[in-house]
This record gives C-alpha cells, structure tokens and sequence, in this order.
C-alpha cells in the first residue's frame, strides 16, 4: 500500500460522490422527491443489476425511468408489456434483407432489448413465455436468437414496473425471474410538499428539462469501482447472518420467519445485500461498507427474494415485517472466531 | 467496557447474593442453621460478587478483541463502522488501496472521539435493588429476635396424692398409739410414721419417695423383731405346761401357758415371796422336789426341743446326701427322685425351724437361766431360789414389755402395709377412682357432693362448683348430726313464717316427728299469710309486705339450742344404715352399730377366716364406712388441694 494509492482512492471515491450527486440533481429537476427510490434504481445501475418497481399507477415510476435515461447519455428503450406481447417482440427477430444486388439474406432485427436502459412497463402484464424471454438478458447480458447470441452492450439495465393493485389478466413473476432483479423498490405515495412540488413543477409553464450529466464510460468506471469498495469481515458477515436469518430453519431465524417464510434468501440475495452496501458507503463518500449500509439494503434487495407461505400470505404479512423483524434480532457484535483466524476482509476486484 | 461490565455482573451478583444473605441471616436469627453455617454461607455469599466481578472484567469482550471499543466508538459517534472497519482492514496482510484509505479515514476520525463518552460508566441498572438489599439486610441484622428463655422450671413432684379422709384415718390411729403408754422405740417408729403421714398430707413426697420412706420404716420396725412372736408364744407355752406340774409353780405356768406375761410374773413374784417366807420354815419337801423338776423341765425343754430339731436335722441331711450320691451314681427312678425333693423340702422346713428356735432361745436363754439356777438352789437357800425366781419374773416383765413394743411395732407395720397397698391400688385405679374416693369420703363425712361434676381439687377451675357443693352438704350434714331430732325443714318453715315462737318438727326416737316449742328468733316479721289479729279464722288475703320487714335487734330475742337425746332406742339397723348412707357416718347410732360389724369382721380377720389376699380389702372397707367424729365433718377447705401440715 502507499501513499500514492490512499489519496487516487480518495480522489476517486469523491469523483465518484460528486458525479452522483450532479446526477441526484440532474433527476431531481424531473423527479419530486423519491430519493430512496432514485438511490435504488442508481445503485442497480451501478451494481449492473436489475430493479423492479412497485407502486400504484400514476407516482412516477415510468417518469423517473424515463429521467434516468435522458440524464444518463445512454440507451434507452421502453418495452410496454401487455397480454398479447411476444418474445420476439422484446428481443428482436430475424428478417429477410434484400441487399443492393438484389441478394436476399437474414437480418436480426434487435428489439428494444438491445439498450442500456430498458423500461419494462407493467412486466406483470405479459405471459410467462414474454417474461421469460428477458431472463437470458437479465442474467447473462446477452440475447439467443436462434443460432446467434448477441453480447448486450454495457451498461445494461432493466427497469420494469408493476401495479400492485390490478392483479385481473396479470402474470405474477416467477420466482426464478424475481431473482434476477437485484432491488425491488416500492415506490411510496408522495407526501405533501412533495404533491406542491410535483403540482407547481407540472402544471405551471417553466418546466426544466433534464439533460445528461454522464457518459456511458464514466458509468462504466463507476461500476468498476464500485467493487473494488472493500467490506469488514463483521460487516460482511452481518449481511451473511441476516440472509441467514431469512431462512426459516436459520441459525438467527426470528419467530416471524420461521412461521410465515416457506423459502428465504438466496446467495444472490446476500451478492445485492453486500453490493449495495457498499455502492451506499460510496453515495456517502466512504471508502468501506457498513452494517449500517447493510441494514439499509436490505429491504429493497430482500423483499422479493423471501417467499412466504400460505399461513403467511393468509396472515397478510408482508416480507418487510419479516425483514424488519429478523434486522431487529440480529447481533452486530457476534462474535466471530473464525473471521479472526483469517482477518480476511471482502473486496470484490 | 470491561469494567462497566463486572461492574454490572458484579452488582447484579450482590442482588442475589444479599436475598440469599438476607435469608440465611434470617435463618440465623430464628435459629433455623447453626452459627458456623451462617459465617460459611454469608462468607461465600460475600465473595461471589467479587468473583463474578473479577471474572466479568477478565473475560473476553462479545466481539473480536479490540473491536468492540471501535464498535461502541462508531456507534456513539456515528462513524459508520469507520473504526472498527479499519481495525479489520488492519490486520489484513495485503491492504487493498481502498482499505488504505479507509484505515486513513478512521485516523482522521481518531481524535474527534470520546471513549468516555462512548462507553459511560453508568450506574449499574441494579444498584437501586442493591441498595435495597443492603438495607434489608443491615435491618434483618439490627433485629434481634427474642429468644423466649424458659423461666428455670421450678423442680415440682409428682406428689402421691392421698385422699383427706385416709391421712385422717391414719392420724386418728396415730393419736391412739401415742396415747398408749409406748417403749421409746415405739415412740420413735410412731413419731417416724406420724412425719410420713404429714409429708403426704403436705404433697411433699412423690411416689418413689414415698414408697422408700415406708420401706424404710418397715425396716426398721422389722429389725428389732428377731424371732417369730408365735415361736416365742409356744415356747412360753411349753414352759408354762411344765411349770404346771408342781403345785407351787402352777399359776404362773398357767399364766405363762395362757400368754399372760403379766400375771405370771405376778405369780411368780409371788413365788419368791413365798418362799423367801417359808425360809427358815418346816417346808413340803415333795412341793420342793416337784417344783424343781417342773423349774428343770421348763428350763430345759428349749433346750431339748433345739436338740431334737438338731438330731433330727442332722438325720435327715445323712439320708439326703446318701440319696444325692446315688441319685449321681444314676440309680435314682423317679419315686426315689420325689422323696428326695420330699426330704429336701422337709430339711428347709427344718433349717426355718431351727433358726425360729435359736432365736426364741436367744431370748428365752436368761429365763431358762434363772429357772434352771432356781431349781438348783430350791433344795439349797431358798432365799437364793427366790431371788432367782424373782429374776426370772423380771425376764418376763422384759420379755412382755418387748412383746408389746412388738405389738406395737406390729401395729405399725401393719398399718404401714395397708397403706402401702392403699396408694398401690389408688395409684392403679388412676384420677377417676380418686375421684370416686373423695366423692365418697365427702359423703361420708355428711357433705353430700354426690354430683358427677365434683371433681379433684385443682382440676380446671371446678373448684367452685365443689365449694358450692361443700356448702349444701354442709346443711345435710346439719340434718344428719340431728338425725335422730332436729327437723330442718320445720325450722325453715317456722322461720319463713316469721312467726314470734319457734315451732319445730323434730325426727325423736324410731323417727317419730315431734313438734318443739321453742322461742323464735324473728319477732319483728309481720308473718306472712298469718292470721289477722283479732280475727277467728284464717285470713284470706295478706299483708302487701309479703317479706315482712327487717328482723330488728336481737335484744329481745334468746337463742335456744335444741338438741335431741339418745334414748339408746334409735332406728333399726337397716334404718341407721340407710341414714348413713344419705346423711353420713357421724350418727351416734351409726357408730353402735359400725362398732358391731368391725368387732365381727375383727374376730373373723383373727380367726384367719378370711384369706389372706382380702383381709386388706375388709379392713380398708371397714376404715372407709368408719363413722366420722363431729370435728371429723366439719367441713375441710383444704379437701382436693394440699392440706396444711400438721406441727
């Protein structure tokens, strides 16, 4: 270690901050409060995942997709899914293309698959077969279409919606699908000064228009950075016991989960917990996670990963009751003799 | 931390550690655990919480060494887990550039920490409880239990416990050997059995004492007596039968013969006299001669009777050893074997016999003496004779004043064993037979009492009712004094009258009622339903003074004592007895008539008509229907407690 090496850190990680907030800003000219939620979709964008969004019709969700995309000098599609869509209607198809001889040959079309943003509006809306095709893309970052994988260009990220309340002619998500969101946010009703904000901004007649702030190699940087952010041992395995803990057969299980939870976490849930920890330490100029970060990410990386079962479904609880209850029960100080012997602390290269 | 820590662990230790204190001094106090068990549990309890303490401050804190200040910095401050991060990042070997930087970061965080701050020393969350504790104990040790030391239990006895009517029965006897004219010896054991009788009567004896006291005083009256007084009879009998062969010497063998001491030493003083007068004189050689050999024989038959018991004795111990060496030679059969138990039994007959006839020799020794030395000098010196004879008259007057302290002594012992028995019976029959003794005995003495409730004195507050009782009886016992005269019903009915002269019925002889005149006490009493003055005939209303007034100075008025007189013409036997039996043992026909039965019973007793197991029986009936004097029935306050010792 040097000296040298400590202060590009410290240069980098306050670029780093500087540049989110620029980009914070840039949004908040079209978004009205949201912080949480803007921080999640950033930080799935950052950590190369996937965020899903909940809420009911009208708060802002596409609105806020649609920002990030102008703000970002990126990609952007959006995929409105309804009953009837197709997968190649996402992913592209393959046409006939007369050349200038006259020479007839394949062409594959790309679907709006092929951006760095994707907005997949109202997901639940497709059949499982639609949904379905955006796993390989999702996961992979990459699309199958016939005999020709086509390498999705970096950054990708999908952002798809949800209504919660009209459940008539929808698809819920399959749970393999789920997974591969990395956050799943729910996107609250604004409160009052939010509304006199959101009511003065559009109904009046200056309206500023966003523009982009960051480039698709300065996000890219961003990304790398991002996992070089190293975590504690404790902290990380703080994470490590509260995806535990989601598990109704843990170790640290809470009453809650072992009544309610039929499946907990899986390890990619533990991945998002531990990732977007630390892109938050980074969004708080920090050079290193906390079990503070942890806390924090776990409800938007857990919730969708922790399946309850029909007694808890009957019950009506819902995944953050669980998650609540399981970081409540949850001791930051455990001791850990293990992580002692090997004083090993995570840093994702 | 680690000293918040055992402060908290220690504290909370001393909560426990002081309710069990609190106990087990509790305990001590009310005696319930030793003194060496209390300093051993209080001595333990008080080292816990330091050990506790001790051990909290050494062992190592919940998180990894050293963290879990940083931990507790980063919380207080909000640092985000800069410090325990770096701390981690630390001991990496090779630190990423990111953990340099982060590891810079805690440092520049260093100096804006507190550690005091971060981790306070507060009080421990039980030291108000402690506190508490504390104070409960320094109470339950500042209290001291009184301890109820019994008040050193006064030594009481179980005293033998005698009815009132007994010690006076044995009193009354008592008075009546003191009133004999007694050897010193007699006057000693009465004195001795008198100081029995009013230890008993004071409660002063137990039962084991009292038991101890008698047999030692039947000791002592057994010590003096050294031969069988019937042996001694006989062989004064024999004597006598051999001095009533000669002419002069028969009065006193008859007297000797007919056990009267006392006339034959007359006679034979008498004797002496005679001869010493014929002195000098033409006397009847024949008397002489006879009265010699009569004098030899009496002198010598005990001896004789001795050797004869001796040869015979003698004779009879050949013959059983001779049957013992071939009984062991194995010849003997079983008819053999019985006359030999026969011979050995006989041969022990003999033995008593011979130790009876060498004690009554042992006393008769000095009268054969004289008698066999007045013999020899009869045909020599008269004079010297007499004297002789006179000598042997004073062995006799030795020998009858012995046999009468003897008979005394008897008495006593006699008396002695009845009330032996007496408290041996009364000790078996228990509370209730004691009981019945008094109820009856009050009864006897004409204080009627005959109620269940009477009970013995002292017995749960009934002495009261007893009292009570005792005073009713005393009316009866007035009716029964003047069993054979005073009516007490007419003189109630003459009083109530208030009439100015005495009218009494009287029981008189054969129980006829008589009517006595006699002047009344109540002359200022208007009498009640009496006749108008004036007036012919009876009236038919009365006076609104139903009570009459006050009776007024006694001035005017003279007591008369009425008082019946004793024709010797009383009630029938059955009649006196069932009088008795209501009213008392004290009518003067009562004791005529006791006097008659006991003087059957005493000759039926003397006659050995009555075995001997129930010849106490008779005489403790006899004693309890005793009649009672009239001092006897007066009532006795102290009946059922302890009487007053007599001086």
């Amino acid at each position: 270690m040097s000296e040298l090496d400590a202060g590009a850190v410290r240069e980098q990680v306050g670029e780093f901050k500087r540049s989110i907030d620029t980009l914070r800003a840039e949004i908040a000219k079209a978004i009205v409060g949201h912080g949480d939620v803007v921080d999640g979709v950033l930080t799935c964008m950052l950590a190369a995942g996937h965020a899903l969004l909940e809420g009911v019709p009208g708060l802002g969700k596409t609105m806020l997709v649609r920002t990030l995309g102008e703000t970002l000098s990126l990609s952007f599609s959006r995929v409105q899914f309804t009953p009837d869509l197709m997968p190649a209607d996402i992913l592209g198809t393959t046409v006939i293309d007369e050349g200038a001889g006259g020479a007839k040959s394949f062409e594959f079309r790309p679907g709006p698959i092929f951006a760095n943003i994707v907005l997949a509006d109202e997901i639940n809306r497709a059949t499982p077969k639609t949904q379905s095709a955006l796993l390989e893309a999702m996961q992979e970052h990459r699309v199958s279409v016939g005999r020709q994988t086509h390498v999705l260009e970096e950054p990708f990220v999908v952002l798809a919606t949800q209504n919660p309340l009209e459940m008539e002619g929808t698809y819920p998500l399959p749970e393999a699908q789920l997974d591969r969101f990395f956050f799943k946010l729910h996107v609250p009703f604004p409160n009052r000064e939010d509304l006199h904000a959101i009511l003065d901004r559009t109904t009046g007649g200056a309206f500023e228009q966003p523009g982009p702030v960051l480039d698709r190699a300065r996000i890219l940087a961003m990304q790398r950075l991002v996992r070089q952010v190293p975590a504690a041992r404790h902290v990380q395995d703080y994470a490590i016991r509260v995806i535990q803990a989601t598990h109704p057969d843990g170790p640290d299980a809470p009453e809650l989960a072992r009544r309610f939870v039929r499946f907990g976490a899986s390890p990619r849930g533990a991945q998002a917990v531990l990732m977007a920890s630390k892109i938050r330490a980074l969004f708080d100029g920090r050079f290193a996670a906390s079990i503070d970060d942890v806390r924090a990410s776990a409800f938007p990386a857990l919730r969708h990963r922790v399946l309850l079962n029909f007694e808890g479904e009957a019950e009506g609880v819902k995944t953050d009751q669980v998650i609540d209850a399981i970081l409540k029960s949850i001791v930051e100080t455990k001791p850990d003799a293990k992580s002692e012997k090997k004083g090993q602390a995570i840093g994702m290269a | 931390m680690r000293s918040r820590r055992a402060l908290a662990a220690g504290v909370s230790t001393l909560c426990v550690s002081l309710v069990f204190a609190c106990a087990a001094l509790a305990l001590r106090k009310t005696g319930g655990i030793s003194e060496g068990s209390a300093r051993a549990v209080l001595s333990f309890l008080g080292v816990l919480p330091l050990i506790v303490a001790t051990a909290g401050f050494s062992r190592r804190l919940d998180a990894q060494p050293g963290r879990a200040g940083a931990i507790a910095l980063d919380r207080f401050h909000g640092l985000a887990d800069r410090l325990s991060s770096a701390l981690s990042f630390a001991r990496e070997a090779a630190p990423t550039a990111f953990m340099a930087a982060a590891i810079d970061d805690a440092i520049d965080r260093v100096p804006s920490v507190d550690p005091k701050r971060a981790v306070p020393i507060h009080a421990p969350p039980h030291l108000v409880a402690a506190c508490v504790l504390v104070c409960a104990f320094a109470a339950i040790d500042l209290f001291e239990v009184r301890h109820h030391t019994p008040a050193a239990h006064v030594q009481t006895i179980d005293a033998v416990d005698v009815t009132a009517d007994d010690l006076d029965a044995m009193r009354e006897f008592l008075d009546q050997m003191k009133s004999r004219d007694q050897t010193d010896e007699a006057k000693a054991a009465t004195r001795e059995f008198n100081q029995l009788i009013e230890d008993l009567a004071a409660r002063r004896l137990d039962r084991t004492e009292a038991f101890r006291r008698m047999q030692q005083l039947e000791d002592k009256l057994l010590l003096g007596r050294e031969a069988d007084a019937k042996a001694l009879e006989d062989a004064m009998k024999k004597i006598g039968d051999e001095m009533k062969a000669a002419e002069l010497t028969k009065p006193a063998g008859e007297a000797l013969a007919s056990k009267n001491l006392a006339a034959a030493e007359k006679q034979l003083q008498e004797l002496a006299k005679k001869l010493r007068e014929q002195e000098g004189k033409q006397v009847d050689k024949a008397q002489l001669e006879k009265m010699r050999d009569a004098l030899k024989r009496a002198s010598g038959s005990q001896s004789k009777r001795q050797e004869q018991l001796a040869q015979r004795r003698e004779e009879l111990r050949q013959q059983l050893l001779a049957q013992r060496n071939k009984r062991s030679d194995g010849g003997a059969d079983d008819e053999e074997r019985s006359l030999l138990q026969k011979r050995e039994r006989e041969l022990e007959r003999l033995d008593r016999e011979t130790e009876q006839s060498e004690a009554t020799g042992r006393q008769l020794d000095r009268l054969d003496r004289e008698l066999a030395k007045a013999a020899e000098d009869l045909m020599k010196d008269l004079g010297l004779s007499a004297q002789d004879l006179e000598k042997s008259a004073e062995d006799i007057n030795r020998m009858k004043q012995q046999e009468m302290t003897q008979e005394e002594k008897e008495q006593l012992r006699q008396k002695l064993e009845e009330l032996r028995e007496m408290m041996r019976q009364q000790g078996q029959g228990g509370q209730g037979q004691m009981a019945r003794l008094r109820r009856f005995q009050m009864q006897a003495r004409g204080k009627g009492g005959g109620s269940r409730g009477e009970q013995e004195g002292g017995q749960d507050g009934q002495e009261g009712q007893q009292a009570g009782q005792g005073q009713q009886g005393q009316g009866q016992q007035g009716q029964g004094q003047q069993g054979e005269g005073q009516g007490s019903q007419g003189s109630q009915r003459s009083h109530s009258a208030g009439g100015n002269g005495g009218e009494t019925w009287v029981l008189g002889p054969n129980g006829q009622r008589m009517l006595m005149l006699s002047q009344g006490r109540g002359g200022g009493g208007e009498g009640a339903g009496g006749p108008p003055a004036g007036g012919k005939g009876w009236g038919t209303a009365h006076d609104g003074h139903v009570e009459g007034k006050a009776t007024g100075g006694l001035s005017s008025n003279q007591d008369t004592q009425v008082a019946g007189q004793d024709t010797g013409q009383g009630g029938s036997r059955s009649e006196v007895i069932e009088g008795a039996a209501e009213r008392g043992f004290a009518s003067r026909g009562y004791q005529k008539v006791f006097r008659e039965y006991q003087t059957v019973a005493e000759e039926a007793l003397a006659k050995d008509e009555i075995p001997g197991g129930y010849r106490f029986y008779v005489r403790r009936y006899f004693e309890l229907i005793r009649p009672r004097d009239e001092h006897e029935a007066a009532p006795s306050a102290n009946e059922g407690s302890p009487p007053a010792a007599r001086p």
